[in-house]
């Protein structure tokens, strides 16, 4: 039942998705991974197409139209979304990013690694975690 | 027609008389002159000289007349040449009811009184005409003659000269005197015996005084007389009236005045130089102190020379009345006396001295003889010659007084001043009977005078010296008495006689800013600044009421030039004014530049933020997409391939590192500097650890001596340490022996910090550039790194208020000195 369980990904680098995805499949996750290209369209996906919740959301902060850190706000407030995992990505070190993150109440905050082999290590333990625990949880 | 006749008739005859009236102007007025009745008339030095003379002379000067004077002996000589058109005029003669009949008198101008004197020593009788038994003195021609007939006094003796009646009185030819007040007193005084007589009956009779002029002289006189009544109305004449009547010739008088003289230049001097002060006042002091003792000694001597007088006065009383005790007398009395008295009797060529005319040099009484050469022989060479002449000449034509100061030996071999006056009697023949006289010792008088003039000289030429104005003016009349150069320099004139307020501003009354009313009110100076407007200049003006030599209270005023000041002044406050422009021109330039650093930072932000995250992406793929393809190309690798996606994995991870560090150091300026005190060593030890892997394949040795905390920031400092340390380590991996030395202390108020290693170090004609961001000063490919390591330490030194210094020799080593305050204050 674990495949049916979706991950949902939203990125606006369409290299980063592909990295991504790679990396979550060279660690076994063989959930179905659904593609946002940015904040517009996660938005559409999480509250309009009536499809079932993801179990974790990977959430780029810097995006073009709508960022990640406004997305994870309108998912942290609404009653049904709240409960879904999401791990915020991002490509750079700043702090701010992190703070305002964890004040917004997401779960998780990787900074995409330049070393592939790091990236994709993140990605697992990201992955499993969540994946695992959710699958407990649901 | 008649009476236009009659109008003429009347102006003729108005006219005509008036001609017949008028005085001619150009003509000499001859004038009658005593030769000897002082003070009014006189001769000395051959000149007519006294109260009336100057009257007279004045008063001509006034009106434009021409004056010629008649010298007569004796008044009956005056009288006889009455009617002889010899003179037209006696400037001074008592009215009596005889004289009018005589002479043409015009108004009074001057009251005196006939007194009857008699000698301090004796005891006087209630009333004149108890003297009716004594022999009364009397001068010939002289109202005391009707005086004494009047009072019944009858056993009168005429005397020629008032010299004569004089001695007569102090010889007991005589016991009482009658003479006019005035005349007998200013002889006496000239004499200096004052003390030897009392005024036993004042004011027997009162005489006024006026111009004589000769009866068939009626329109000289009708001219002269109302110009008399108007100037005796003068200030001139008054002042003429003081200075003849009032003591101003005696010893007394002479040493107030040299204090005074000395009181007022000390008050001035004061302002000028207190050094100068110091020496007058002590001069002053020790001859004021020296005199003052001298006054008392003579003093002493004189009370009780008096009282052996008085008692020698009752024992000679009782011894006959002949000539000889008379004369013995007369020396007892003179010896009273401070000064020395001579007898010359030229007829016998015998010269009596006195007792105290011998002390006077230092002999006693029986160590001089009574021969003349006893006194030309001590007379100073330099003085002899001229003084033996004058007594020559004035003994081939005696008149008036002779008066002489010079120099005698005395008998400690000191030459002293002596003041000589004296006096001369005529035989019948009208040739010199007899000289007589005094001599005092003026020798302190003369040497404080010379000194006194040493000091004014100083004085003055101290006063011409000072730079800045000095004057000083009288306060009722305005008129300047004295003008220090600069001050006469300024106005281009000697002001001295001017009013103040013409001399100085040009004005034709009393300045409306006069501060004279102020420094009569003040204590001490007033102090003021003034702009005079007619020589464009601004003052500071110390102004001050002194007293003057003569006692009157004078205004003293200093003037410092500023305009000078003034300028410096206004230059400054227009040099302010564009200061002040300048400061808000560059306020508002500041405030624009901040405005745009701000904006600047704020895009530098975004900026940096977008490079990290974007510039980081690419690195990231490349990284990524080169391991997916090595797991794809698996086993068909070739090692050609490896390696150049070795290079490709490596460079853009190296790039990835430079992106951070950029960052880090574009951050650097916003970051909050939180300081706390805290141990370099574990800091240092945390850093060591970090490269140990390097520290030891290098064979890297550490020496960290750590004497001092330090008060930073943890997390920047430790950027600063791992930077340096890294440094160190990086740039001693080919030394030999590697060593990298650490050490913190206290010094001055700051925390030093240095790093020192011996591995390439650098060449310091390049340690400006090694703080820059990507200055490299060696070689990329022999040494990794991003050239942006010492750029993050010095500015994060910076920011701590501190200042970092590169040292370093090439392929020797380098060393980086760290300075920041000790404490977080």
């Amino acid at each position: 039942m674990l495949h049916d369980k979706r991950i949902l990904l939203v990125d606006d680098d369409p290299f980063d998705r592909e990295l991504i995805s790679e990396s979550l499949k060279d660690a076994g996750i063989v959930n179905k991974i659904d593609f946002a290209n940015d904040g517009v369209e996660a938005i559409e996906y999480l509250f309009e197409r009536g499809l079932n919740k993801p179990i974790l959301v990977l959430l780029d902060i810097k995006m073009p139209r709508l960022g990640g850190m406004e997305v994870l706000k309108r998912i942290k407030d609404d009653n049904d979304l709240k409960i879904i995992p999401v791990v915020m990505l991002t490509s750079s070190k700043e702090d701010v990013d992190v703070y305002k993150s964890y004040e917004y109440q997401a779960n998780g905050f990787v900074c995409k690694p330049v070393n592939f082999s790091d990236f994709q290590d993140v990605v697992k333990r990201i992955g499993l975690y969540w994946c695992l625990s959710n699958e407990t949880a649901f | 027609m008649n009476r236009i006749i009659s109008v003429i008739t009347i102006l003729l005859v108005f006219f005509l008389s008036n001609v017949a009236l008028a005085f001619d102007t150009n003509k000499v007025i001859r004038v009658a002159v005593h030769e000897e009745f002082p003070p009014y008339m006189f001769v000395e030095d051959g000149k007519p000289q006294g109260f009336a003379v100057d009257f007279f002379s004045k008063f001509a000067e006034r009106y434009n007349l021409k004056l010629s004077f008649v010298q007569y002996k004796t008044w009956n000589d005056i009288f006889a040449d009455r009617d002889k058109d010899v003179y037209d005029i006696i400037p001074n003669q008592g009215i009596t009811k005889e004289r009018q009949k005589l002479f043409l008198f015009g108004n009074p101008y001057e009251t005196f009184h006939i007194s009857a004197f008699t000698r301090m020593s004796s005891i006087s009788k209630p009333a004149l005409k108890d003297y009716v038994d004594n022999k009364v003195g009397v001068l010939i021609n002289n109202v005391g003659v009707k005086i004494a007939k009047k009072n019944g006094l009858n056993n009168t003796i005429k005397y020629e000269t008032l010299q004569s009646l004089l001695f007569g009185l102090l010889a007991a030819d005589v016991d009482l005197i009658i003479m006019s007040e005035p005349v007998l007193l200013k002889e006496a005084e000239f004499l200096n015996i004052t003390d030897k007589l009392k005024i036993t009956f004042e004011n027997l009779m009162e005489i006024k005084r006026s111009v004589a002029v000769t009866n068939n002289n009626t329109d000289l006189g009708d001219f002269l007389f109302p110009k008399i009544d108007s100037f005796v109305r003068t200030q001139e004449y008054r002042d003429i009236y003081i200075s003849w009547f009032s003591n101003t010739h005696n010893k007394d008088e002479l040493k107030k005045s040299i204090k005074k003289i000395s009181l007022v230049f000390s008050s001035l001097l004061f302002f000028v130089i207190l050094a100068a002060i110091y020496i007058r006042v002590r001069d002053t002091r020790r001859h004021t102190a020296m005199l003052k003792d001298k006054v008392i000694e003579l003093e002493t001597t004189k009370n009780a020379l008096d009282e052996m007088n008085q008692n020698l006065e009752s024992i000679v009383n009782e011894k006959s009345k002949s000539l000889a005790d008379a004369k013995e007398r007369l020396q007892l009395a003179i010896e009273a006396s401070s000064t020395g008295i001579w007898d010359w009797d030229i007829e016998n060529d015998n010269i009596f001295f006195s007792k105290m005319w011998k002390s006077i040099l230092g002999y006693e009484e029986h160590e001089i003889n009574n021969s003349f050469e006893e006194f030309s022989s001590r007379l100073h060479p330099e003085d002899k010659e001229k003084h033996l002449k004058d007594i020559k000449d004035f003994l081939q034509n005696p008149s008036g007084h002779f008066t002489k100061t010079f120099r005698m030996k005395a008998k400690d071999g000191t030459y002293r001043w002596i003041m000589n006056r004296s006096s001369f009697q005529l035989n019948e023949d009208g040739k010199i009977k007899s000289m007589f006289g005094s001599h005092q010792d003026i020798t302190e008088i003369k040497e404080y005078e010379e000194k006194l003039s040493v000091n004014l000289k100083t004085l003055t030429t101290v006063l011409n010296a000072f730079p800045e104005i000095l004057y000083i003016s009288d306060i009722d009349t305005y008129e300047i008495i004295f003008a220090n150069s600069s001050f006469v320099k300024m106005l281009e004139s000697d002001p001295i006689g001017k009013k103040c307020y013409k001399a100085i501003q040009n004005l034709d009354e009393p300045c409306s800013f006069c501060t004279n009313e102020i420094i009569l009110a003040n204590e001490g100076p007033y102090i003021w600044e003034h702009y005079n407007e007619s020589i464009d200049t601004h003052f500071y003006v110390n102004d001050q009421v002194i007293e003057w030599v003569d006692g009157r209270k004078v205004r003293f005023e200093m003037a410092v030039n500023m305009n000078r000041m003034k300028e410096i002044e206004q230059q400054l406050t227009k040099s302010n004014q564009e200061l002040e422009k300048m400061n808000l021109t560059l306020d508002k330039k500041v405030h624009a530049r901040t405005k745009l650093l701000e904006t600047a930072n704020k895009e530098l932000e975004s900026f940096a933020y977008t490079v990290s995250h974007d510039l980081r992406a690419p690195l990231r793929h490349i990284n990524g997409f080169i391991d997916i393809l090595k797991s794809e190309l698996d086993d068909d690798i070739t090692e050609k391939a490896i390696h150049s996606l070795y290079v490709i994995t490596q460079s853009s991870l190296k790039m990835g590192n430079l992106i951070d560090d950029l960052l880090k150091f574009s951050r650097l300026n916003q970051a909050v500097i939180n300081r706390i005190k805290l141990s370099p060593k574990e800091l240092i030890d945390d850093i060591i650890s970090e490269y140990n892997d390097e520290i030891v394949d290098l064979g890297v040795k550490f020496e960290i001596d750590i004497k001092s905390d330090i008060y930073v920031d943890r997390g920047l400092f430790r950027q600063v340490f791992a930077n340096l340390i890294s440094n160190a380590i990086k740039y001693s991996s080919k030394s030999e022996n590697p060593v990298v030395k650490i050490r913190t202390y206290t010094l001055d108020n700051y925390a030093i910090i240095e790093v020192e290693d011996n591995g390439i170090g650098f060449d310091m004609q390049y340690a400006g550039k090694i703080f820059g961001v990507f200055e490299r000063l060696t070689n990329s490919s022999e040494y990794s790194g991003m050239g942006i390591g010492l750029a993050t330490v010095n500015r994060i030194v910076h920011r701590h208020e501190g200042l970092i210094e590169a040292y370093g020799e090439l392929n020797k080593g380098a060393k980086f000195t760290i300075h920041i305050p000790a404490t977080g204050e």
